[in-house]
């Protein structure tokens, strides 16, 4: 299995790394986590003290995910915007909500959300349990207020009958937000032929997709100085460059200094085959279309990343970097039945 | 006996508060503290006043410079309530707690009914004056309101009081409806308060009264609502300027000036 450790060796150094700060972070996981599957070179994921991974928190967080139950005109449910075939994306550049598409950012992937300690575009909220009242509530979006989300389950027997059994109490706001939650965090995706071929089989990636994830990791291309570690992300919040007078502020709206304008979180590039249109407001339609954003070292907002210092590409070398990314789609993860409701 | 994670804190909270020590020096300047007993209830009334009268929701009041106003909803966060003693000696009785005018029961029953009246238990003594903040302190403001029991006042189930993650809970919730020359009430009147730079702490209030124990003092404190739109953070007139929600800019100004000069408001 791991005759080929040497052609992985830095991914796995990082991985390591991370695996030994996570064992000393997290709340060790029970024996037995039928949901929670991870790959051997995934770190364990942190839980909130306050909710701990349980099986039974999962199913009901599951159930509440796929319910329109959980929006105004019981029309949307969260899978609305975050599809399981489109690694819990949107195929659209920006998702429309109860109200129409009044909304004006992109839906993001929720694979391996469970690592994640920036959530949104601009990267404010501190955990999955106090971001999901703003989708559930905005009006861009599902626009109901939890309170009322808890008093239509109340009304609902079935419901009932699950809020006692996994938090031994009525549906309330707690028990919604910690199911949920506990839901997304198994969406774990790693998976794909790019992780078969980190785990040491050889022939996992063919040789196009070797040149291109050799392409990815140079300095030439720099994209992993951003894209980085096993979610393919660094975790930070950078200014891309996108337009060089953005409509979105980004982190700026949340920190309400200028020197944030246009910052907005790396995402992760895992799935990045089935999760456009890309960028935070989706105005790439494609792959080529974001090399070439890169490619051309962005748009010169005055804040944007010094990485930006742009590079040529030959038609070769390009449709490596291509082959690459595409090389990144978990097909496992987007067909788990276990995801579905 | 087993504690949860989450009941855990709740009971070192209440075992501070139960056992909370007062301290004294003798001639020798050793410290002798001995254990305070919280068996004394303070009865605290936050009593709303228009026009020398007391606040009632739905009614119609002419403000100092004329215009009429109607107030439908009106609610905030008092934060540190802290009882002084003549050495200045300071107990903090309570955290935080949700002022509500509104006095109708809520729809659903099993929810408590949050009022401007607060029953606290405290140490039986004899103190000087009373403080407290307005708002939530930033360390309960980034918490998450649906982890909390719903008959606590920061829980989501208070309906209203939080915006989101980003801006978290509103300090205050004043809405209704103003006649501003039209002849009719059909100019919306919101004032939502909050975020951390909006924190601020309300004068110390003095006023001698004595706690007894297994006893029940009672304690108004006054509000003056007029004084909302006319103080020394500035002037703010419901004709021009009827609605802040603390975003940036002029709004954020404006709830500035709202807020100083709801600090001043509060009296005895």
């Amino acid at each position: 299995m791991f005759n080929s450790l040497v052609k992985a060796r830095k991914p796995l150094l990082f991985l390591g790394l991370l695996l030994v700060l996570g064992i000393a972070r997290c709340t060790l996981l029970p024996d037995s986590n039928p949901s929670l599957v991870l790959p051997e070179h995934f770190p364990n994921p942190i839980f909130p003290t306050d909710n701990p991974f349980m099986e039974e928190r999962v199913a009901l967080g599951k159930k509440l995910f796929f319910d329109p139950i959980l929006s105004r005109d019981s029309s949307m449910s969260c899978a609305f915007c975050h599809r399981p075939e489109l690694a819990f994306s949107d195929h659209v550049a920006i998702s429309s909500g109860v109200n129409g598409p009044t909304g004006f950012r992109n839906s993001p992937s929720l694979a391996n959300v469970a690592y994640d300690s920036l959530l949104f575009w601009d990267g404010g909220a501190p955990s999955l349990e106090l971001q999901m009242l703003a989708p559930m509530e905005s009006e861009d979006e599902l626009h109901l207020d939890i309170n009322e989300v808890v008093a239509r389950l109340k009304q609902e027997p079935e419901y009932s009958a699950l809020f006692q059994k996994v938090f031994g109490k009525d549906p309330d706001p707690f028990g919604v937000t910690r199911s949920i939650a506990s839901f997304q965090r198994t969406l774990i995706s790693g998976d794909s032929p790019y992780d078969k071929y980190v785990l040491g089989e050889e022939s996992a990636l063919n040789a196009a997709e070797k040149r291109g994830l050799a392409l990815f990791e140079s300095d030439r291309l720099a994209c992993s100085s951003c894209h980085s570690g096993f979610r393919f992300s660094n975790g930070l919040l950078e200014n891309n460059g996108l337009h060089a007078v953005p409509k979105d502020r980004g982190r700026a709206r949340i920190t309400h200094d200028s020197a944030d304008v246009g910052f907005f979180k790396v995402p992760s590039l895992r799935n990045i085959a089935v999760t456009g249109p890309y960028m935070h407001d989706g105005s790439l339609h494609s792959l080529k279309g974001v090399i070439a954003h890169y490619a051309k070292g962005g748009n010169h907002h005055s804040l944007q990343s010094p990485k930006l210092s742009g590079f040529e590409l030959s038609d070769k070398e390009e449709a490596d970097l291509l082959a690459f990314l595409k090389s990144l789609t978990d097909k496992t993860f987007i067909n788990n039945p276990a995801h579905r409701p | 006996m087993k504690f949860s994670p989450l009941k855990f804190p709740i009971v070192l909270v209440m075992s501070v508060l139960l056992f909370a020590v007062s301290c004294s020096k003798d001639d020798d300047e050793t410290v002798e503290c001995t254990p305070d007993v919280w068996d004394s209830s303070l009865k605290i009334s936050v009593a709303a006043d228009v026009n020398g009268s007391a606040l009632a929701l739905g009614s119609e009041y002419t403000l100092n410079d004329g215009n009429k106003l109607r107030l439908d909803r009106f609610k905030f966060f008092l934060s540190n309530i802290t009882l002084v003693k003549a050495d200045g000696s300071e107990t903090m009785v309570k955290d935080v707690m949700l002022v509500d005018y509104d006095l109708t029961p809520p729809t659903n029953p099993a929810l408590p009914n949050w009022t401007n009246e607060f029953t606290l238990e405290v140490p039986a003594g004899e103190f000087t004056a009373i403080k407290f903040d307005l708002g939530v302190q930033k360390e309960l403001n980034e918490t998450d309101p649906a982890a909390y029991a719903s008959d606590h006042p920061l829980s989501i189930t208070t309906g209203n009081m939080y915006w989101s993650w980003a801006t978290m809970y509103k300090f205050v919730v004043l809405e209704g409806k103003a006649d501003v020359g039209s002849g009719s009430f059909d100019e919306s009147v919101v004032f939502h308060t909050g975020t951390d730079p909006l924190y601020r702490s309300v004068s110390s209030i003095s006023g001698d009264f004595t706690t007894q124990s297994g006893g029940t003092t009672n304690l108004s404190i006054s509000l003056d609502v007029e004084s909302l739109f006319e103080g020394p953070g500035g002037s703010i007139s419901i004709a021009t300027s009827p609605t802040s929600h603390s975003q940036q800019g002029a709004k954020f100004e404006l709830a500035k000036t709202f807020t100083e000069n709801m600090v001043e408001a509060f009296g005895k």
